[in-house]
């Protein structure tokens, strides 16, 4: 118990100061970064698109680590996290895909434009809906919690075929991270990498209240039986 | 281990070819979509739309055939059975895979030949479009072998099942149809060399994943 309010504690400053860091970061976005030469004011939604876009790649990452962890421990907590993860992945992977889409009619001309990465992304997104759709279709809680982390185990090779999409085949995302650096004025990482926190710490609040949410549901139907 | 797995893909062809259900209802269904296909899709544009199509075909019946390895385990009752038999899970999952492989090349043999006599379709090089579309197959075999198990507890699974593999298997969806086009314009095989590194390395890791969870999908 301890322990648990001792994270308590740090979670909630972790979400306060996710919060505040956004809104900096939204304000740095928005009202401090001048229009770019080409794309004029409407690059500026790529400081929202491309973190949450990154986060939920790294939270399906932890669903992949939940689940394969659940496998190994038959845990109902990493179950628990498997589920949570993935579930605000999913919120935040449906944020990017609709911002990109707005984005996308602005800079290409169309909405969609079945681009490799709009594509893979597109396939992820029905993979972890996939995965929801299992769950709730079965009722027992070990053939549930198996059968999904087994899933999701599958499903995660979709993640890195999102990431690398842009490098495989032609595309018309840029590629913005490079391994001697990234592709980006200096003022606009400056807003870039704090907002790409920013959403991590949001994600990690939410993930936490969403899982312990579960927990307490969790020990509650215990107590019912 | 090669004993185990001969052994499980012979068992249950032994099993299909006592009734051919399982056959003989893919084959009708293929048959079926293939003409469905023929009077939806306007003649004129049927050359560039054949590869998509006929692959759709392979798909459909794929996903009604391939779960039937181990829903019938399930339906006889002779799933705790195949369990406690002494052999490993990877070795049922490859008898599995096996016999999916076979099913698929019987289906191949006869559908292509009637696709192409049903739409008149002119294919360049026909012996590397049966390549490509093997090694599609293949690829939806492994996926869809052990993606199957998992639905085996759930409700309404033969809705599930799509929505869980389509996704899965959309890299050997677009590669395999990129290459089939290509395979019906005439290509070589070296024109087709990306799609199938990319394939090939789509299934060992489909392979290894599905070796490495299957005993986790197979308990209690």
């Amino acid at each position: 118990m301890e322990i648990e309010k001792k994270t308590q504690g740090i979670i909630m400053l972790i979400s306060v100061a996710g919060f505040l860091l956004a809104i900096l970061c939204g304000y740095g976005a928005l009202i401090y970064l001048g229009p770019e030469k080409t794309l004029g004011d409407s690059y500026r939604i790529f400081f929202f698109h491309t973190p949450s876009a990154i986060v939920s790649l790294l939270g399906f990452t932890g669903t992949l680590i939940f689940s394969v962890r659940y496998l190994m421990r038959r845990d109902v907590e990493s179950d628990i996290y498997a589920v949570s993860t993935a579930k605000v992945s999913l919120v935040f992977v449906t944020i990017a895909l609709i911002m990109g889409s707005i984005w996308a009619k602005f800079a290409w001309g169309e909405y969609w434009n079945w681009d490799p990465r709009e594509t893979a992304v597109l396939i992820l997104w029905f993979v972890y809906a996939g995965y929801f759709a299992l769950r709730s279709a079965i009722d027992e809680f070990d053939a549930r919690a198996r059968s999904s982390a087994i899933f999701a185990v599958f499903g995660y090779v979709t993640v890195p075929l999102a990431y690398l999409s842009t490098r495989i085949w032609a595309s018309l995302h840029p590629v913005i991270i490079h391994t001697t650096g990234m592709n980006l004025e200096p003022r606009m990482v400056m807003v870039f990498v704090p907002m790409i926190f920013a959403v991590l710490m949001i994600y990690i609040s939410f993930v936490w209240i969403d899982g312990r949410l579960k927990k307490i549901e969790y020990q509650l139907m215990e107590v019912v039986e | 281990m090669l004993r185990h797995i001969k052994e499980i893909a012979i068992k249950d062809l032994r099993l299909e070819f006592r009734t051919k259900s399982t056959l003989n209802f893919m084959l009708l269904f293929a048959l079926i979509t293939s003409m469905m296909f023929s009077i939806s899709v306007p003649f004129q544009s049927i050359q560039g739309t054949a590869p998509g199509l006929l692959w759709l075909v392979f798909l459909f019946v794929g996903l009604m055939g391939f779960s039937r390895a181990f829903l019938r385990e399930v339906e006889l009752g002779t799933l705790d059975g195949l369990k406690s038999a002494p052999v490993s899970p990877s070795d049922i999952l490859l008898g599995k895979v096996i016999y999916n492989l076979v099913l698929v090349l019987i289906m191949e043999a006869i559908i292509v030949p009637v696709f192409i006599g049903l739409f008149d379709l002119e294919i360049g090089n026909l012996p590397l479009a049966f390549l490509v579309i093997t090694t599609g197959n293949a690829g939806f075999v492994v996926v869809s072998s052990s993606l199957s198990t998992l639905v085996l507890r759930a409700r309404s699974r033969e809705l599930l099942a799509p929505l869980i593999m389509f996704p899965v298997i959309y890299p050997v969806i677009s590669t395999t149809i990129s290459g089939l086009r290509m395979a019906m314009g005439g290509g070589v095989l070296m024109d087709v060399k990306n799609e199938f590194i990319l394939l090939v390395s789509f299934i060992i890791i489909m392979l290894i994943v599905s070796l490495l969870t299957f005993e986790y999908a197979l308990e209690d």
